[in-house]
């Protein structure tokens, strides 16, 4: 027999039918058990609809439950299994016993990786084929089908698997080790997220106004589920009985990320063509990849580890005030950094000698990145402190103090206030030297100063949002200077709309019951909510309303007293409960908004004694006790109540 | 024919091939031999398209075999740690080459049933090392392969099987005109069994040649001088090794056997000998010039 024979040349491949039914059939049990436990939920249906327990389906019943899925599960599941999927198939990199077999056989790597590719996506969708499959015929078997539903839900799982499949390919082509594979999948889908969470943090320590542990939101897309996860949702509105318009918004997101995923695999394809085989058992794949994995590691070292050094080993030992010494910070962040760059270089060498002199380089250069970092942040380089938007990018601005229990101010329409609010913000940045160095003198000062602490959220016109959160000190002196953001509050507070929206719930929201608490004059609290009063008639509830609302546009609503004077009217308030709907529409949460009375409110006096809340001696004896606190000066210190509280009812 | 030409490859600034050319030609059987770390399954994961070398070429009949199915369907190598899916069987292995390589000969495989008289059905990780061993060279032989590379090919056999796996390859060298290039400690078994030898230490191949030019080219001699004359032997025989016990004197020298004795009769021994070297002895005295020699350690 003749070589020329036996050998003859073949056409080059790009798909490898044996290798691909290798993968399917060496890993069925990781698809088939996956498959098996989705079938169970189309079965569960069936058995329901044939016992009738599962009541009638209708089509919008089925779209719905469709698209909650698409939404809600198959994200977060494909995230999951994609990784599985991925390592599946390539698992043969990480071992140099088999990246030889695979690299000796008479297959190109383009080759191997549509093969391994197609293999991920199959064992990634056979699930899905399964269980949409099952539903599906039992959709039309009981006349429930819904086409558009459907090739809505096949888009958002196509588009979901290319993009995880996508993005665990590449960290799979980035690592020669299993183990390290799903932690630089995870650092992919969160690093960014992570990053400026720290980073803001760090921030936070430095500069005030900075809140502790948010990012911009600006650098989200860079973690897909994060985005995803606030972009992709079921729309749901119910205009009239029996009508339900029901869509997924946000499909486009997910379908330009499988794009990206798309473009992950081609770049997965150019590496894998340049990966060496004896990368196997390497943690990082590529030689120009080392430098990068150190000092990232370093890095995120210094944000956790130097971070939580100096929360244990100075701020409460040695740390004077609120904000952080740049000098201690930087010592603690070199040593978190040291920490990390020694443990990435023990990973990168498979060694635990490390520590000889060829590392001090790196030393170095971690010392200097520490104190650069700690020098940027603390000196504000990138201008975070400072930065308050024009009043041109601002779509509404809105305002929270948790000091005397106001807000929130929502001024989305109102440019007056949107001003005088922008000037407040100028006012806090112009004295941020004061507001850093302020630490009241208790000996001296009590009584006098008064703390707030306010939240501003800027809503842009461009869809970010930027929040700010301010711990200050108010005191009688700088209330009565003009200028100082002391009196910019003060006056805020006298403005006729805010004082009305103190007494105002939300726009869109619906008022549910009033709490009314009466716990003046020794002869007991009283508590009672109009919903259980009149036992389900919301008439006295709006009466109430009705009353507060003519008080509000009479001017009887006293302005909130900055320096917190008033203690007896925190005897006799009220709490509007009401609720909003969330975007969605399908459920809502509760909130409640205190609203302490004053004897000049007195539509609303008088409609609390009508409906038989309190009786008009309480009343009396109410006021005269007011009148008696006002002639001795009585003051309170301005303690710390939430004003704004949320609840979501169970279910 | 396989070429290496100037092979540079190095790990983490180890040069594991520091320049190594080799010659392999079509149709005989090529024996890579060193010291352990040598570089002999380096290059031989360069043969096989594992390797990417940083420099030069690695070419089979003239083209290069990385990235290049069609050549590297000529080739099947039996690595020293040769890979099986975790539970598969010989009768999956089989499937799994049979669907890459175009020449893989389903009737030899059957006819090799009876010679290996191993069970297609037992996974092979429960099988010895030497019945692995053998399931390896069952299914690569299968596959027709024009060139067989094999690393460390018999370890693990016992000797009537190394002899059945020997004999195999020879006849397909002989009947079909395989070409094999092994790499082996075993030199006794390469000694029959090659007709190239190529000696590699730190990277680099110190010397390849045909066995026979090898072997012609160095000899050893046995002579005996009068008593309180031993000469001191000229510069031009290059003498590798000497050695002596009571008045036998022995030389290891580098030439062929007329040249060395010619001239050696010239300082009049008593008795004057000539003897061929065994490839071992080849190896060892070739690699004492390059710091290997044999530690002559009391413990």
């Amino acid at each position: 027999m003749s070589w020329e024979v036996s050998t003859m040349p073949s056409k080059r491949s790009f798909f490898n039918a044996t290798l691909f039914k290798k993968h399917l059939s060496r890993f069925w049990p990781l698809w088939g058990g996956v498959s098996l436990v989705g079938a169970l939920f189309p079965l569960y249906l069936l058995l329901a609809l044939i016992q009738r327990t599962a009541g009638v389906i209708e089509g919008d019943i089925f779209r719905e439950g469709l698209y909650q899925i698409s939404a809600c599960f198959v994200p977060a599941f494909t995230f999951a299994y994609a990784i599985l999927c991925v390592m599946a198939v390539w698992g043969y990199l990480y071992n140099a016993r088999s990246v030889g077999l695979m690299h000796t056989l008479p297959v190109d790597r383009t080759c191997l990786f549509l093969t391994n590719t197609l293999a991920a996506l199959a064992m990634a969708l056979i699930p899905f084929a399964v269980t949409g499959g099952l539903l599906c015929l039992i959709a039309l078997g009981w006349g429930f089908f819904d086409l558009v539903a459907v090739l809505n839900t096949v888009l958002a799982v196509l588009f979901c698997t290319l993009l995880f499949i996508g993005l665990a390919t590449l960290c799979a082509m980035l690592t020669g080790h299993t183990f390290v594979l799903p932690v630089f999948y995870l650092l992919f889908n969160f690093l960014a997220f992570l990053m400026e969470i720290l980073t803001t943090s760090l921030a936070h320590e430095f500069l005030i106004g900075v809140p502790m542990m948010e990012g911009t939101g600006r650098l989200s897309f860079l973690s897909p589920i994060v985005k995803i996860y606030n972009s992709f949702s079921v729309y749901i509105e119910r205009p009239a009985r029996g009508v339900s318009i029901i869509r997924l918004q946000g499909l486009w997101v997910v379908a330009l990320y499988a794009l990206a995923g798309l473009a992950l695999l081609a770049l997965s394809w150019l590496l894998y063509k340049r990966q060496h085989s004896e990368s196997a058992g390497d943690v990082v794949a590529f030689r120009w990849l080392r430098p990068i994995f150190r000092y990232g590691v370093a890095l995120l070292s210094a944000l956790t580890i130097g971070r939580l050094l100096y929360e244990l080993m100075w701020r409460p030992l040695f740390q004077r005030g609120d904000h952080a010494q740049a000098l201690p910070m930087a010592v603690c962040l070199f040593l978190g950094g040291l920490i990390g760059y020694y443990a990435a270089s023990m990973l990168l060498a498979k060694s635990r000698r490390v520590f000889g002199k060829k590392s001090l380089p790196g030393v170095g250069i971690v010392a200097v990145g520490a104190a650069a970092l700690c020098l940027l942040v603390s000196v504000d380089v990138f201008g975070l402190e400072r930065n308050i938007p024009e009043p041109d990018e601002i779509a509404s601005v809105s305002l929270v103090d948790r000091g005397i229990e106001s807000g929130p101010y929502s001024i989305a329409d109102d440019p007056d206030q949107a001003s005088a609010l922008l000037a407040l913000h100028r006012a806090i940045v112009d004295d941020r030297a004061y507001i850093r160095s302020y630490v009241p003198d208790w000996d001296q000062e009590e009584g006098k100063a008064f703390s707030h602490y306010l939240y501003l959220t800027y809503r842009l016109k461009d869809g970010s949002t930027l929040r700010r959160e301010y711990d200050l000190w108010l005191t009688r002196g700088r209330v009565e200077t003009a200028g100082t953001y002391d009196s910019m509050l003060a006056a805020f507070y006298q403005d006729p709309v805010v004082r009305l929206s103190d007494v105002t719930i939300p726009k869109g929201a619906e008022l549910d019951s009033i709490d009314i608490f009466c716990a003046y004059g020794g002869g007991g609290s009283i508590y009672t909510n109009t919903a259980d009063h009149a036992e389900g008639d919301d008439r006295e509830t709006r009466q109430i309303y009705a009353a507060l609302q003519k008080d509000g546009a009479e001017g009887n609503i006293p302005a909130k007293d900055v320096l917190c004077r008033s203690n007896a009217a925190r005897e006799f308030y009220l709490d509007l409960r009401y609720f909003t709907l969330n975007r969605d529409a399908d459920s809502f949460y509760y909130h409640s908004k205190t609203v302490y009375l004053a004897p000049s409110m007195t539509n609303t006096i008088e409609a609390l004694i009508e409906l038989g809340y309190v009786t008009v001696e309480y009343v009396e004896r109410w006021k005269e006790e007011l009148a008696e606190q006002e002639t001795t000066g009585t003051e309170i210190y301005g303690d710390v109540v939430y004003a704004e509280t949320s609840t979501v009812p169970a279910g | 024919m396989i070429e290496v030409k100037s092979v540079v490859k190095t790990f983490d600034g180890f040069a594991a091939l520091d320049g190594a050319s080799i010659t392999v030609p079509d149709g005989g059987v090529y024996g890579l031999v060193g010291p352990n770390g040598a570089g002999k399954s380096t290059i031989i994961r360069h043969l096989t398209g594992i390797y990417r070398p940083d420099s030069g070429e690695i070419l089979v009949e003239g083209a290069p075999v990385y990235e290049n199915p069609e050549k590297k369907a000529l080739i099947a190598a039996i690595p020293d740690d040769w890979f099986y899916f975790q539970s598969a069987t010989i009768r999956d292995m089989m499937k799994f080459y049979r669907g890459f390589y175009p020449a893989f000969d389903m009737a030899r495989y059957e006819k090799f049933r009876d010679v290996f008289a191993l069970s297609e059905k037992t996974p092979i990780r429960r099988m010895s090392k030497g019945m692995q061993k053998q399931a390896a060279f069952w299914l690569t032989m299968s596959c027709r392969p024009k060139y067989l590379i094999l690393d460390e090919p018999v370890d693990g056999l016992d000797p009537v099987m190394r002899r059945q796996v020997w004999s195999l390859m020879m006849s397909d060298v002989s009947e079909h005109g395989t070409t094999v290039l092994v790499s082996s400690h075993n030199l006794r078994e390469l000694e029959d069994v090659c007709d190239h030898v190529g000696i590699m230490n730190r990277g680099k191949v110190l010397l390849e040649r045909s066995l026979t030019d090898l072997q012609e080219n160095i000899v050893k001699i046995q002579a005996v001088w009068k008593p309180g004359e031993v000469p001191v032997l000229p510069r031009e025989l290059e003498v590798l090794h000497s050695s002596n016990v009571g008045r036998v004197y022995t030389y290891i020298v580098r030439g062929t056997a007329q040249t060395v004795t010619e001239k050696m009769g010239q300082f009049g021994p008593l008795m004057l000998e000539a003897l061929p070297l065994s490839l071992e002895e080849i190896f060892i005295y070739e690699l004492g010039g390059e710091h290997y020699a044999v530690k002559e350690i009391l413990l």
